[in-house]
């Protein structure tokens, strides 16, 4: 600790500490440019310089740590003079388009130019010019360099915390501009960090150019719902309309940070086209609109021949609706369908690994910051291209890895940006895992026998591609055996899952889970003892496996539900289709990967009518068209309950928050009004007996250790693999005009060498065809060297793609071909990507 | 009288190559250092020597060396700085280019000293011939065993690499060297941590002027004492004074420090040419901010010149003759400081812009009232608030020029006219931009 005086007040402060910091916690703003809170200081804007005694040239106050004794004035004639000279020198070639230019008032150097500045300029040459009109750099940064202040901010964020490096400077001194190569950034994340860093308007937003004030925004602070992350974000709507996402700096562990989907693809919300609005019920084939009450009677009615058949009834939910609805679907699912047969989960199979996967996370999820848990020696990340599945979670390992040096082993089938700064890093297939986290768990059990040890404290991180891999159960067993040794050898472990789905781990605290999964009761169906299914959420006809044999089974169903805010394919075969709000209308709270639950509040005013009366007077998201009936999941839960004669007791969301904290133990501390902008986090909430889970000793699980589950591949064939695509997360984020803008059309990945094989026709941007007995799609060709030799990647996101036909259940990764397409296809293939943009 | 060292066999034939060097007595000092001279030993014989480097600021060498962190696991680096742009300098060139083994025996001398096994020569990108002779020089050494491996049989290795630079000036500053040579934008870094502790890859670096290390052989074979006996006591040593402009005899001289100015231009260059009046000189490079005609019986001394508000610098001593417009020298001076800002801190790189911009309309006739005064006051918001000592450098010189020769600045401005009818030195220099 150091004393330190600035402006008079004295105060104990770490070592170290910047003086900029040690101002901040006085309350004394020094304003600055280059500075921020997650890059290196570069001191370069000279506008923080403050005076320090004893040292003759004012300092930095943003790269400048504080001493013992050290005295500091902030406010001397000098500092101010300073100020005043260094503004008048940034303004001299910034332009004064302030009324046309979207970042006013919002504008750092706006802000400090009135706080700081001198009334008038002195200036009286010409400003430097570099173009007239605005330089699009992609679909969603727009560039007006001329306003460009040469803080260096976008490039610094783009390079330290995105890790990008995708925008360079050009040109020296005050010809320096901040661009892509080539002028463009077609090639890069389209995250649009680089446009909220910007203190002035030189990098802007291209969706929200020119389309409100910022002062003008109504902001509603959410959360974000593609990946399991758990952004905090805060939308801005003007009239009614959504504007733009951005996030605060204080709010949330992503701390200003948002990837391209959180920051571009909340515009779902605005799609209407595939909006469902009244409950439909199949008469005679057909789905008619009907009433909420008599899609109850429906209900009612076909339940009464259920339940005499004795047929079981089943329950699927999505996971990324809030723990609300979650928590009401399995009280409805218990309460009324006296049904325990419920499964948040459809892509893959699960039903064994439930056991493993409750140990796992009772003895070792550690519930607290992703940073916190990576304040370790060692860090192991298995199954996840964890750069395009959760963005934010890769900014926040790559900070805490500069911060932590930790050794860092990464396994995943696809590569990532963590490669580069691992330790070491492994490609697999889907499948392999075991083997792997075997030899790499027991050699760092065997490690350092004698204290002290190197890798005193380990974190894991376990990605969606390592439940979705055939074995998945396998590894899971190991993993946890295996932290468990490492455990009682004295080493501190700390274990999280990096989810695709923003409520995963909200849906498994809250008991959203059985001994029975999607497929087993898919399997009932097939064998007539399912008469019911109740759908929210999900597409189990676009994300399940052989949708063939999906659509086979549902059929065999007396009484199919699917509850949904947009059309989807399974509805074609419901009985009953009842309309949910989209996210942007719900409201509740989701877990997030950490842990973390978070407030989601609505953007939206409900489509009702009553609602759209009061905004007639503003022209709204909806058009005049829709009216709506649709209502937020757990009323529609709450009243099937009563019209089925059973109160669920679920009226207010304060009513399900308060009774879902009372049941759960890990949400017993929690208040939904007191979440504040960084979330609370819940506690442990399973409690599985040890004695549940089949005893697995180490070698005997070894002796499995084969690559049985992976199919032998003839030469040509490729190892068909998926997940999320860096601009998709889910199926809903299709309906993102700006994301569809970006990416408008899946394609297939594959090593360069791969692609060489091919043959002419199979470069990056060719078509290729895919294809296997069940399924053949013609796809863009996208390289990377990062890939394995045999390994072929089709993001999961594209509805009309089908990929889901290429699997057969428990086939995962399928083999497939791929030869270079045919014209007449390519001609196709591209016809229809266009017609996805429009 | 005054025995010249580092220019001695400058006009030797092939004095460049490693035999006639030898012939000469070359790598005598590299032997006595290896063999005589433990690594300590050298550095204190360095810091008794009160030699201060060439480059510009005349920092204590000795001093910088023992900056070096005795005990770090990271390796240590030499670093030459040889990317000699500060205009009106060219002495470093005139070593490369005929004593490059001279250079090399100090760079040897100067590893064995603070342990470094690696030593990069970052030479100026236009010093085409020059990176060829060095790197001959350096073949030859490698060849006869005087880099390498075991040099000399005791068991100290090194590796002498030469890095053209991309020509930018700013890469003559120390941590915008190491910057580019780490393949980065040349821009400076922030110090605090100095390149002695953190400097290339992080990792302690020693970085020294050509003259400077040039010098070391000498002092190694003569002793701290021969060297700290010539010129002035607080900064002794041969130096190589650069005369250009209005002279007659223009050249690199070697004479030793404190020598008076007025000897060096008047006596050693000659006087102006044509007879004419000596009007100003400039003492150090640019940077240094010039003296008129009635001040030039000070000493070529830091101290002293450092007390006359001026610099020693790089002893790059430019003059003007009577007939030279101040005017149009400082405009041409800015226009090369702007150009070579590098753009990362606001003063510099608007001030500078803003400062030429005044210039070019007042040296185009188009000044107005008020105008030298701006440039009083731009001064006062750029000097001391730059992020490196270019901007400073700047406002030194522009001063330099406002303080002595006032009346000139208020006559452009007043008349709308040059007073001069010649066209006055001209230090322009273009660069691509973009």
């Amino acid at each position: 600790m150091a004393l330190i005086i600035i402006d008079g007040v004295s105060r104990q402060v770490g070592d170290d500490t910047l003086i900029l910091n040690a101002a901040a916690a006085l309350g004394v703003e020094i304003p600055t440019f280059c500075s921020h809170p997650r890059l290196e200081p570069m001191a370069s804007c000279r506008m923080c310089l403050i005076e320090v005694e004893g040292i003759g040239k004012l300092q930095p106050a943003c790269a400048t740590r504080v001493t013992e004794g050290m005295v500091v004035h902030t406010d001397t004639a000098k500092v101010r003079e300073t100020r005043k000279s260094m503004l008048e020198m940034l303004l001299a070639n910034h332009p004064l388009d302030c009324p046309v230019c979207d970042k006013a008032g919002e504008c750092d150097l706006q802000d400090h130019a009135y706080e700081y500045g001198a009334p008038e300029s002195r200036y009286d040459e010409d400003k430097r010019r570099f173009h007239n009109a605005d330089l699009p750099l992609n679909s969603v940064v727009i560039a007006n360099l001329n306003r460009c202040i040469q803080c260096n901010l976008c490039i610094r964020y783009c390079d330290e915390v995105v890790g990008a490096q995708a925008l360079g400077a050009i040109g020296i001194g005050a010809n320096q501009i901040a661009t892509g190569f080539m002028d463009s950034l077609a090639g890069c994340d389209h995250c649009g960090n680089c446009i909220e860093v910007c203190p002035v308007g030189a990098l802007m937003s291209r969706p929200f150019r020119y389309k409100a004030r910022p002062w003008d925004l109504k902001e509603v602070d959410t959360v974000c719902p593609f990946c399991g992350t758990g952004c905090q974000i805060s939308v801005g709507a003007r009239e009614g309309e959504l504007m733009r996402v951005h996030s605060k700096c204080e709010t949330g562990l992503n701390q200003e940070a948002l990837c391209v989907r959180g920051r571009f693809g909340i515009d779902f919300a605005n799609s209407t086209e595939q909006r469902l609005q009244q409950p439909l019920i199949r008469q005679d084939k057909d789905l008619v609109a009907v009433s909420w009450n008599k899609a109850f009677g429906f209900i009612g009615e076909k339940l009464k021949q259920i339940r005499r058949s004795n047929k079981t009834i089943g329950g699927l939910v999505s996971p990324s609706l809030t723990n609300e609805t979650l928590y009401g679907f399995q009280k409805l699912m218990h309460h009324v369908f006296d049904s325990n047969t419920i499964d948040s989960f459809c892509r893959w199979p699960l039903a064994e690994a439930y056991p493993v996967l409750e140990q796992l996370i009772d003895r070792f999820y550690s519930r607290k910051p992703l940073e916190e848990l990576l304040k370790v020696d060692r860090l192991l990340i298995i199954g996840s291209n964890v750069t395009d599945e959760n963005p934010i979670s890769e900014y926040l390992i790559r900070e805490a890895h500069r911060a932590n040096r930790f050794d860092m082993t990464v396994l995943s089938p696809r590569p990532s940006r963590l490669d580069r700064m691992a330790s070491a890093y492994q490609r697999y297939i889907p499948g392999e895992e075991p083997a792997l986290i075997a030899s790499i768990l027991s050699s760092l059990a065997n490690e350092d026998k004698q204290p002290p040890l190197r890798s005193q404290s380990i974190a894991v991180l376990v990605g969606t591609d390592l439940l979705r891999s055939p074995g998945a159960t396998h590894s899971l067993q190991l993993l946890l055996e295996h932290l468990k040794t490492l455990q009682t050898n004295g080493r501190s472990i700390g274990l999280q899952f990096l989810f695709d789905r923003c409520n995963q781990l909200g849906a498994w605290d809250l008991g959203v889970t059985s001994q029975c999964d999607f497929n087993q009761m898919l399997s009932m169906c097939d064998q007539g003892q399912m008469g019911m299914l109740y759908v929210v959420g999900e597409d189990p006809l676009l994300s399940c496996p052989d949708p063939e044999r999906v659509k086979r089974a549902l059929s065999q169903l007396d009484l199919l539900i699917v509850q949904d805010a947009f059309a989807s394919d399974t509805m074609e075969l419901a009985d009953v289709v009842l309309p949910g709000f989209t996210f942007a209308e719900s409201t509740g709270t989701f877990t997030n990967n950490e842990g973390r639950v978070q407030r989601v509040r609505p953007i939206y005013p409900p489509p009702t009518k009553t609602v759209m009366n009061a905004y007639k007077a503003a022209p709204t998201i909806y058009p005049a068209p829709f009216r709506s009936q649709a209502k937020l999941d757990v009323r529609i839960f709450s009243e099937m309950a009563l019209a089925l004669g059973t109160d669920l007791g679920l009226s207010s969301l304060e009513q399900v928050f308060c009774e879902m904290a009372a049941t759960v133990p890990g949400y017993a501390e929690l208040d939904i009004n007191d979440l504040g902008n960084q979330g609370r986090f819940s506690g442990a909430t399973l409690n599985t007996p040890e004695s549940s889970v089949k005893p697995t000793t180490l070698t005997n699980l070894e002796c499995q250790l084969t690559r049985q589950s992976v199919p032998d591949t003839p030469d040509d064939n490729f190892y068909l693999i998926t997940g999320n695509s860096m601009f998709h997360s889910g199926y809903l984020s299709e309906y993102s005009p700006t994301l569809a803008e970006i990416e408008n059309e899946p394609y297939v990945e594959l090593s360069e060498l791969d692609a060489l094989a091919l043959g002419p026709g199979s470069a990056d941007g060719d078509y290729v065809l895919v294809s296997n007995p069940h399924h053949q799609l013609t796809l863009k060709v996208k390289t990377n060297s990062g890939f394995a030799r045999g390994v072929a990647f089709i993001p999961e996101n594209f509805k009309a793609a089908q990929l889901n036909r290429f699997f057969a259940q428990g086939d995962y990764p399928c083999l497939v071909k791929i030869r270079v397409a045919q014209p007449a296809a390519v001609d196709e293939a591209v016809g229809s990507a266009e017609g996805n943009t429009q | 009288m005054f025995e010249q060292t580092l220019l001695k066999n400058i006009n030797t034939e092939n004095y460049h190559q490693l035999e006639v060097y030898r012939t000469g007595g070359g790598y005598a000092g590299l032997r006595k250092a290896l063999n005589e001279y433990q690594p300590d030993q050298l550095i204190q014989l360095v810091k008794d020597s009160q030699l201060r480097g060439r480059g510009g600021a005349g920092f204590s060498t000795g001093v910088k060396w023992s900056f070096i962190p005795k005990d770090s696991v990271l390796p240590t680096y030499l670093c030459c700085n040889a990317d000699e742009s500060e205009p009106g300098t060219f002495k470093d060139r005139l070593l490369i280019e005929k004593d490059p083994h001279g250079l090399i025996e100090g760079i040897a001398i100067s590893c064995y000293a603070i342990g470094a096994k690696i030593a990069y020569i970052y030479i100026r990108f236009e010093f085409i011939y020059g990176t060829r002779i060095l790197q001959q020089a350096i073949d030859e050494c490698y060849a006869q065993g005087l880099l390498g491996k075991n040099i000399l049989g005791s068991g100290f290795d090194l590796e002498v690499i030469i890095h053209r630079g991309a020509g930018a000036y700013i890469c003559g500053e120390e941590t915008a060297l190491l910057e580019s040579l780490e393949g980065y934008r040349g821009q400076p870094r922030l110090k605090p941590p100095f390149p002695a502790i953190s400097g290339l890859y992080a990792s302690p670096t020693i970085i020294n002027n050509v003259e400077t290390l040039a010098c070391i052989p000498h002092i190694v074979l003569r002793g701290a004492q021969w060297f700290s006996d010539i010129g002035s006591p607080k900064g002794p040593g041969p130096r190589l004074y650069c005369l250009s402009g209005m002279i007659n005899k223009p050249g690199v001289y070697e004479l030793p420090t404190g020598i008076p100015l007025r000897e060096l231009v008047e006596e050693h260059g000659g006087g102006a040419p044509n007879g004419k009046k000596i009007k100003a000189v400039i003492p150090g490079g640019v940077s240094a901010p010039m003296f008129a005609e009635k001040d030039l019986d000070i000493a070529m001394d830091f101290d002293a010149l450092a007390a006359a508000g001026s610099m020693f610098g790089s002893a790059g001593v430019i003059v003007m003759d009577e007939d030279s417009c101040i005017v149009k020298v400082t405009l041409s001076m800015l226009e090369f400081f702007h150009i070579e800002s590098c753009g990362k801190c606001t003063p510099c790189r608007e001030g500078l812009g803003w400062v030429l911009k005044l210039l070019r309309r007042i040296e185009a006739g188009a000044g107005k009232h008020g105008d030298a005064q701006e440039l009083d006051r731009l001064g006062e918001a750029i000097f001391g608030n730059c992020f490196c000592a270019l901007g400073d450098g700047a406002i030194m010189a522009l001063r330099g020029a406002l303080g002595n020769f006032r009346d000139e600045f208020d006559y452009h401005i007043a008349k709308g006219h040059c007073p001069f009818k010649t066209e006055s030195i001209v230090l322009h220099r273009t660069r691509a931009t973009g």
